[in-house]
């Protein structure tokens, strides 16, 4: 999963971001709101944590420029400013979320993840493929039972299969929300990492879920 | 009814009334008696015309006195009880009277001595007639032909005094009933023309912190009122921005102090999610302690403004300040940053200049301009501080050789957490020039700045120097 951080002070965006990585999210960072607003009207994004308060366009703006261009990705207000009326200014103008600082990291990391959940429309933590099973809240797997290990990677392209399963994912969405935006990367890296995921998932199952679709990208599915 | 005499209405209507009272009684009683004496001393006349006439009827004729008789003593005065009499006396009996008096023995100068003219020997009577009216007798005594005559001539005074009644009934109704319908109308008048004054009221106490931005109406109003709801509503003009200046340094403190307090325990809470390796676990704490100091120097700041809006800088506990001195102290302190920084401080002194006022908090306002001019200075820059006088002012500068200040951000450096785009990544609390304009201002000085991009920045304080004696 890969969020936005616009957040004009930069030692906290910057924990931020190191907090998010160790929760396997990917997470670009901008500390002004025009930047901030580019960013997220041009790549795409799994969540966004946004500043009240920020040099430029404030993030009451961004989020009222980004609801009128139909983007629907979740935004979480992160705000000083903690009076109720300012919370509710916040989500009528299309937050899905309002946190005050300071806040608890834990609690902000579960808020970041339920609302990326109601936004794919999956209320549940589980997501379940056939006798798959991805708990995305202690980010582990599961097959038959099994655990199985998975690096923060592998872990972070199976959750966004999973997430949108039954479609197919090209490879370019896949680095999008798997990588930091400014990370050049070939994408032949993504078959590497499909491959290690097949072996440690379908391996010595006779139904496979991961499949290629070629010249398209990946699917998770079952199979009939 | 005390709360009715206490409002204005009240002592407009009391006012109106006592005066309007005074005046129609005053009038009323005047009218009467002037009528009165208007009617009397025109009778009086009659009365004179009259006596005239029946003196010169008298006449002797061969030696013997006569009453010669007239057209003119005919008629009235020869019904009885007619109110015209006349009665001559001669030697204590009665010679003549008029056959309206009937009985020509009865007393008509009976009554009350009006007035007597001595040379002409004539008096007048308020007195009786035959027919118990009211009569005015002249008296006149003369001597004719050398006999002593006494000659009355009386009117009645029934119909005039029956008139002046009617007048006396007439001011006695009429007076009190104008009284009572003048101070209705006033009392009516001054509610009506008060009523504004209640809306005016009404309007004001509906006004709260909550909607301090409504205003009084202010067009068709009365002259007078016009002009109040105009200051009423200047005052809530200043209130209301000394209002919301003080809502937003609130949630400007807010804001200020709850991030790094965010920056702390997202710090906390992402390291201590794990076991690390000793450097990372340094590098928080590293982070941690800068932001908590950075803190520190936002709470110090505030409390100190907080202090110098509660007016702590007395005036009357200022005493006289040597300039230089409170300069130099503000250098030592900011020596070491300079150091560090490596930036120059020049200080030329003009001539010794005392001001008057409270020394610590005006090096603190020194020290506050000497580490901005420090802190955004260029490397290897320099800071040039000069006293002197212009004006019979004293002109304290301290000119940088910093980045200088964009001319949108001119206006704004004053505010109280304004920090620009170049010095928001420095510490700082944004308050440091803040407290140095409250501490001059608190001094009756202003804080002028000048600044071009790219070569530096002028702050020129002006302070009213102390006289020299």
């Amino acid at each position: 999963m890969k969020i936005l951080i616009v957040e004009d002070e930069k030692d906290l965006a910057n924990i931020l971001k190191k907090g998010f990585e160790e929760h396997s999210f990917v997470a670009d960072i901008s500390n002004d709101g025009e930047e901030g607003l580019y960013m997220a009207e041009t790549y795409s994004y799994d969540a966004i944590i946004l500043d009240i308060m920020l040099p430029g366009i404030d993030g009451i703006e961004i989020l009222s420029q980004l609801r009128k261009k139909h983007i629907d990705v979740p935004v979480l207000m992160l705000t000083a400013k903690g009076e109720v009326k300012d919370r509710i200014a916040g989500l009528e103008k299309g937050a899905d979320d309002y946190i005050p600082k300071p806040f608890d990291f834990q609690e902000l990391v579960a808020r970041v993840k339920s609302a990326i959940r109601r936004n794919t429309g999956k209320p549940s933590p589980l997501i379940v493929i056939s006798n798959l099973v991805v708990d995305t809240n202690t980010h582990t797997a599961q097959r038959g039972g099994t655990d199985i290990p998975l690096s923060a990677k592998e872990y972070s392209i199976l959750e966004y299969l999973a997430s949108h399963k039954n479609r197919v994912i090209s490879r370019t969405e896949l680095i999008e929300h798997v990588y930091e935006t400014d990370f050049d990367l070939d994408s032949n890296v993504i078959d590497v990492y499909i491959n290690f995921l097949r072996n440690k998932i379908d391996k010595g199952f006779k139904n496979k879920l991961i499949h290629t679709v070629r010249g398209a990208g990946y699917i998770l599915k079952e199979t009939e | 009814m005390k709360l009715f005499l206490k409002s204005i209405k009240g002592r407009l209507f009391l006012w109106i009334f006592i005066v309007v009272s005074l005046i129609l009684i005053t009038s009323g009683v005047l009218v009467y008696y002037e009528v009165k004496n208007v009617v009397v001393s025109s009778v009086d006349e009659v009365l004179h015309s009259d006596m005239q006439i029946f003196t010169g009827l008298l006449h002797v004729k061969r030696g013997k006195v006569e009453f010669e008789f007239s057209d003119i003593i005919s008629g009235d005065y020869t019904i009885p009880l007619s109110g015209h009499y006349y009665k001559i006396i001669i030697n204590n009996n009665v010679f003549a009277a008029s056959p309206s008096l009937v009985d020509n023995t009865y007393d008509i100068a009976s009554g009350r001595l009006e007035s007597f003219d001595q040379k002409n020997k004539i008096s007048i009577y308020a007195s009786k007639g035959p027919g118990n009216e009211p009569i005015r007798v002249m008296r006149q005594d003369l001597t004719m032909f050398g006999i002593p005559v006494t000659m009355f001539a009386a009117r009645s005074m029934a119909e005039s005094f029956s008139m002046l009644n009617r007048l006396m009934i007439f001011f006695i109704f009429s007076i009190p009933a104008t009284i009572i319908i003048i101070g209705i109308v006033s009392v009516l008048i001054a509610k009506r023309s008060l009523s504004p004054l209640d809306k005016f009221s009404s309007d004001i106490s509906n006004i709260t912190h909550r909607n301090l931005s409504n205003r009084i109406e202010t067009l068709g109003q009365s002259a007078e009122l016009q002009g109040l709801s105009e200051s009423f509503n200047q005052m809530l003009d200043r209130l209301e921005r000394a209002f919301e200046a003080e809502k937003r340094i609130v949630s400007d403190a807010s804001h200020e102090l709850k991030t790094p307090v965010a920056v702390i325990r997202s710090n906390c809470d992402v390291t201590l999610a794990k076991e690390r390796p000793a450097g990372e676990y340094i590098d928080a704490l590293q982070k941690i302690r800068n932001t908590s100091a950075h803190m520190g120097k936002i709470v110090t700041d505030m409390l100190l403004l907080a202090r110098l809006d509660s007016g702590s800088v007395a005036f009357a506990e200022f005493s006289p300040v040597k300039l230089s001195e409170c300069a130099n102290n503000a250098v030592a302190l900011v020596n070491v940053l300079a150091q560090d920084r490596g930036v120059e401080i020049n200080m030329s002194v003009d001539e010794e200049i005392w001001v008057n006022g409270n020394k610590e908090q005006l090096t603190e306002a020194f020290l506050n301009m000497l580490e901005n001019a420090v802190n955004y200075n260029k490397a290897n820059g320099s800071v040039d501080i000069h006293i002197t006088k212009a004006g019979g002012k004293a002109v304290l500068s301290f000119a940088d050789t910093g980045s200088g200040i964009s001319k949108a951000d001119l206006s704004r450096i004053f505010d109280r957490f304004f920090r620009s785009e170049e010095t928001r990544s420095k510490a700082g609390s944004g308050l440091g020039l803040s407290i140095a304009k409250t501490i001059i201002e608190a001094h009756s000085g202003e804080i002028k700045v000048k600044s071009q991009p790219g070569i530096g920045s002028i702050f020129t304080l002006i302070l009213p120097q102390l006289p020299e004696d």
